[in-house]
């Protein structure tokens, strides 16, 4: 259940990500200012870049580790189990 | 600097490489892995930036301003679907044991080897070009190093006193030690993994070093570079994303998916994210921390170009190179050598994992088989093939690096190191329909995957890879102005007419446009045959089978021996051995001398891990007698497999609900058992109840028998008592039987429309005569008799009045004796109505208020315990309870106590 809650959550952090990256919502920054001595369009481009970032860290790392992490599950076979 | 100098290091450096990924190799043997961390793993996928990255972002900044981000927030998109697409390609690799991406779209067809051969053919067209980027971009950076000022161009360079062609040998040599030391059955290589994972923070640390430097050390930080940019009209538009012409979005978003795609169809990213990979929990870790990576490793891309266009202002410079000459124009040698070590790491990490993957695939899907089919056709066996085929990949890897040295002397200087880079993204991207659409859509097939793959990189070809061959001046550059015999429609970078986008956008929508196209028509125009439906299953299902059961889709007859044979030619005896072992301790049997299926599927799966999907089918299928799968076949075993799945399934519910049915047993048990507990409890009070008024009304009978010659003045007290205390036993016994019918669930209750008011004044009647007689005096709060809403309630009136009977006359039991005062209060509330009578006793203690609702529980000081069964308030609670009320006590010792209950509103409608 939490699994297909979190698929959901990254597929909408997905769509989010192209929308604020790309035509036009993107070119909404594309002005003649400056933020904190940085031009807002650079300013923007990294901002956007972190909040993604930020979101999906928040997103994986809550979601807990469902295996333990042994390398004797790189050696699962195809075959079913007796 | 000093060439002795740069070498010296830079060899030491590659030494210091090689000990991280000899210790790595080591640990991994000794069962201590290095790369079981999600960390590094995270840090290996940073491979995917390259000398493009270290050198070609900052030159691209400097021309294109923002154009540098779309390769890496492609990848980070990716990255956000990473948990969902990534991690069913780890699985299915796993259970396939997929050694490659060619290995990955040929098992999903039914093991094709023609279409592991085109994948190969691809990747390596689509690969050389870049590995010469890398060589270009170190040798450049060595030049500039070595010989400030002095441009020479590789071309005039003879190979021998080439640095570049020496390059090309060490690091042909490092790869080969580390890359082809011996067969896996899982074709990891954890100590290249951990190098490659040091090389990252180095390249990391480098560029972070020379950005602080530049930023910090040349200028006054960012607002003093952004500001100064400002100042110039042509560094001002940098900062802009429409330059004074149309911002080119399509091109943009091109850009971005193309890097998406490429940061998993690249040959060395598949490798490293896919088959390197320890365990698909890493992934979750990774998918934030790799682009967090690729973030900080640009954040001071702009200021370095920036900086870099200020401080060479008016003099001729190569920006690609700014993240060297602006630590030597500044006279910074450490730095600058420490650069160059970063550029290097860069450089070195891709040549590796690239040329490692390459070679894997050349030796599994295009030499192998053929040394198969000689070998049949001979009829004769081949001795230790394990050592052929490391031979195998060897050669390959040394013939990539010199493939790429030619490139680079002839073709480099024909284009900046972007163009080259993102060449070789297209190519690459033509996999992603087979292998993608593939993991999620059946009815995808060989022919369909095979048209597809010919159809987007014939696109390629035409559209992007012989213009950009015919602008370096190689052939003639007339078919791409005028069309073939000038057939215009036919133009290369204007198919049909479409004008408008860039050359690389409009290659990519073109090929990818066909690629789809080709791939989904010829799907839907033929039935899969049964091998390309059993694979296409195991794809597609594997997100769900996770780890259960698999179907098995083989039948045919396979001698133990024979693959025994076959397993020790690959593995040699000691591993072939434990190899049967654990197929006997996982399934509990020894193979018999005839290989069931389960039996020889495991054997081609471990043979997949060392020579790929398609050759470890040629080779079990070599060693047995197989018959031909029909699709019904297929159908039938897979039947099969869900039905043991279902009963497995079925098996583990039946034990789940048995699980929980013994719970809730057990959870009957203890209630029982408290149950019996209070069962004792309650007989011991009651007949401890009995007993006291029994005990007296004995006593003064046998008082009055001893002594008949009783006065009869003296007699009457005596009896009076008697009747008091038979009184008291009858009400007792009438209370528990109360109590218990209610308990049980066995009271009759009449349930009436009660006029409550009505109710209280009936009953205060009832009691006059008791509190007069203890001159207790009573006040009465009502509502008015007009009040709305009415406080009438749905209930049983008789047992409504013998709750307020028990409230009242328990109150008259604890007043003081002639100075009494009971207040009765009647309020409506929301909803509800509220009853509350109150005291001005003693008082009930905080300690004892929540028992004064239990059985025989007759709180306050012993000594002045009244006449009480200790029932009463019990049975009231019960009563209350019954129609949904709450009852409850509020008190404070000294101060009297208010005994309340409330019961909902019957709602009645307004008339």
């Amino acid at each position: 259940m939490a699994n297909i809650k979190l698929s959901e959550r990254l597929l909408g952090l997905f769509v989010l990500g192209w929308l604020l990256l790309n035509f036009p919502l993107f070119s909404i920054w594309d002005k003649d200012a400056l933020v904190f001595g940085w031009p807002l369009l650079p300013a923007a481009a990294f901002a956007i870049w972190l909040f993604l970032i930020v979101v999906l860290a928040v997103l994986m790392e809550k979601g807990g580790h469902e295996a333990p992490e042994t390398p004797g599950t790189t050696e699962r076979s195809m075959l079913p189990e007796p | 600097m000093s060439t002795v100098w740069v070498l010296a290091v830079s060899l030491a450096y590659l030494a210091l490489l090689f000990v991280v990924a000899y210790v790595g190799d080591r640990r991994a043997a000794r069962g201590h892995s290095l790369i079981n961390s999600p960390w590094t793993y995270a840090l290996s996928l940073g491979v995917y930036c390259t000398a493009w990255t270290y050198f070609g972002s900052v030159g691209r900044a400097a021309s294109g301003g923002l154009w540098f981000l779309p390769i890496y927030l492609g990848p980070t998109m990716a990255m956000v679907l990473g948990w969902l697409v990534l991690r069913k390609i780890v699985r299915i690799a796993k259970v396939q044991r997929i050694t490659s991406i060619a290995d990955f779209i040929a098992s999903r067809y039914g093991k094709s080897r023609l279409l592991a051969v085109s994948v190969t053919l691809i990747a390596i067209v689509g690969v050389v070009p870049y590995i010469a980027l890398q060589l270009k971009g170190v040798s450049a950076a060595y030049g500039l190093l070595t010989s400030p000022g002095v441009v020479e161009r590789a071309a005039q360079v003879p190979w021998s006193r080439d640095g570049a062609f020496y390059l090309a040998l060490v690091l042909a040599g490092f790869t080969m030690i580390f890359g082809a030391r011996h067969l896996d059955t899982t074709e990891r290589h954890e100590g290249m993994v951990a190098a490659i994972a040091f090389e990252s923070v180095v390249k990391l640390a480098a560029f972070l070093a020379v950005g602080v430097f530049v930023t910090y050390g040349l200028f006054d930080g960012f607002s003093d570079i952004f500001a100064r940019a400002r100042a110039q009209p042509e560094l001002r538009a940098l900062l802009r994303l429409e330059q004074g012409a149309a911002f080119a979005w399509p091109q943009w978003f091109t850009m971005t998916v193309l890097a998406m795609l490429a940061v998993v169809m690249l040959p060395r990213q598949f490798q490293i994210m896919v088959v390197e990979n320890v365990h698909e929990s890493h992934l979750r870790r990774a998918s934030w921390v790799f682009p967090a990576y690729l973030l900080a490793i640009n954040v001071f891309v702009l200021p370095i170009a920036l900086g870099g266009l200020l401080y060479f202002s008016g003099q001729a410079t190569n920006p690609d190179n700014f993240v060297l000459s602006l630590p030597l124009a500044a006279g910074q040698q450490a730095l600058a050598l420490f650069v160059f070590v970063g550029g290097l790491s860069a450089a070195t990490g891709m040549v590796i994992v690239e040329s490692i993957a390459i070679s894997i695939m050349v030796s599994n899907e295009l030499v192998l088989p053929l040394l198969l089919r000689w070998r049949t056709a001979l009829g004769g066996g081949l001795p230790d093939l394990t050592r052929i085929l490391l031979n195998i990949r060897r050669i390959t890897i040394l013939l990539l690096l010199l493939l790429g040295y030619v490139y680079f002397h002839v073709a480099s200087e024909a284009y900046a190191l972007v163009s080259i880079g993102l060449i070789s993204f297209a190519a690459v991207a033509q996999f992603a329909p087979a292998a993608l659409i593939g993991m999620y859509w059946r009815a995808g097939t060989r022919l369909g995957a095979l048209g597809g793959l010919m159809a987007g990189f014939g696109i390629w070809v035409y559209t992007l890879m012989l213009p950009s061959i015919a602008k370096s001046g190689w052939m003639g550059d007339a078919f791409v102005r005028e069309g073939p015999g000038g057939l215009a429609w036919l133009k290369p970078e204007a198919l049909l007419g479409l004008t408008g986008l860039d050359a690389l956008t409009h290659s990519l929508f073109w090929s990818l446009l066909l690629n789809v196209s080709v791939y989904v028509a010829l799907s839907l125009a033929r039935e899969p045959s049964a091998r390309e439906t059993s694979q296409a299953l195991m794809f597609v299902d594997a997100g769900r089978v996770g780890g259960g059961t698999t179907p098995v889709f083989w039948r045919g007859e396979a001698r133990v021996e024979d693959l025994r044979q076959l397993c020790v030619r690959f593995f040699g005896a000691e591993r072939a051995q434990a190899m049967f072992d654990e197929y006997a301790a996982r399934w509990g049997t020894a193979a018999a001398s005839v290989a069931d299926a389960r039996f020889v599927s495991f054997i081609e799966t471990k043979l997949a891990g060392a020579v790929g999907g398609a050759s470890a089918r040629v080779l079990v299928s070599s060693v047995a007698k197989e018959e031909s799968l029909t699709t019904d076949d297929v159908l039938r075993m897979l039947e099969e497999a869900s039905q043991l799945r279902a009963y497995s399934r079925a098996l583990e519910d039946k034990s789940r609900s048995l699980e929980e049915a013994t719970a809730r047993l057990r959870e009957a048990n203890e209630q029982l058992k408290s149950l019996d507990v209070l069962k004792d409890e309650f007989m011991s009070s009651v007949t401890h109840e009995l007993r006291t008024p029994l005990t007296s009304i004995r006593a003064l009978a046998e008082l009055m028998l001893d002594d008949p010659k009783m006065r009869p003045e003296q007699r009457q007290p005596f009896i009076a008592i008697v009747v008091a205390e038979a009184e008291r036993l009858s009400r007792l016994v009438n209370q528990v039987l109360d109590l218990a019918k209610i308990e049980a669930g066995r009271a009759e209750w009449h349930d009436a429309t009660v006029d409550m008011r009505a109710l209280v004044l009936q009953t205060v009647e009832v009691t006059r005569e008791l509190l007069r007689e203890h001159g207790c005096a009573i006040e009465l709060t009502l509502p008015e008799p007009d009040a709305r809403p009415a406080p009438m309630v749905r209930a049983d009136p008789d047992k409504l009045q013998q709750v307020m009977l028990n409230l009242l006359s328990n109150a008259v039991k604890f007043v003081p004796p002639q100075a009494g005062l009971v207040q009765l209060a009647l309020r409506v509330g929301e909803g509800e109505l509220t009853l509350s009578v109150t005291d001005n006793g003693p008082g009930v203690a905080d300690e004892d208020q929540a028992a004064a609702f239990d059985k025989f529980r007759q709180v306050g000081d012993p000594r002045q315990r009244r006449q009480g069964t200790g029932l009463g308030l019990p049975i009231s609670r019960q009563i209350v309870e019954h129609y949904g009320g709450r009852i409850g006590v509020r008190s404070r010792l000294g101060q009297g106590a208010t005994f309340h209950f409330t019961l909902p509103l019957l709602e009645i409608e307004e008339t």
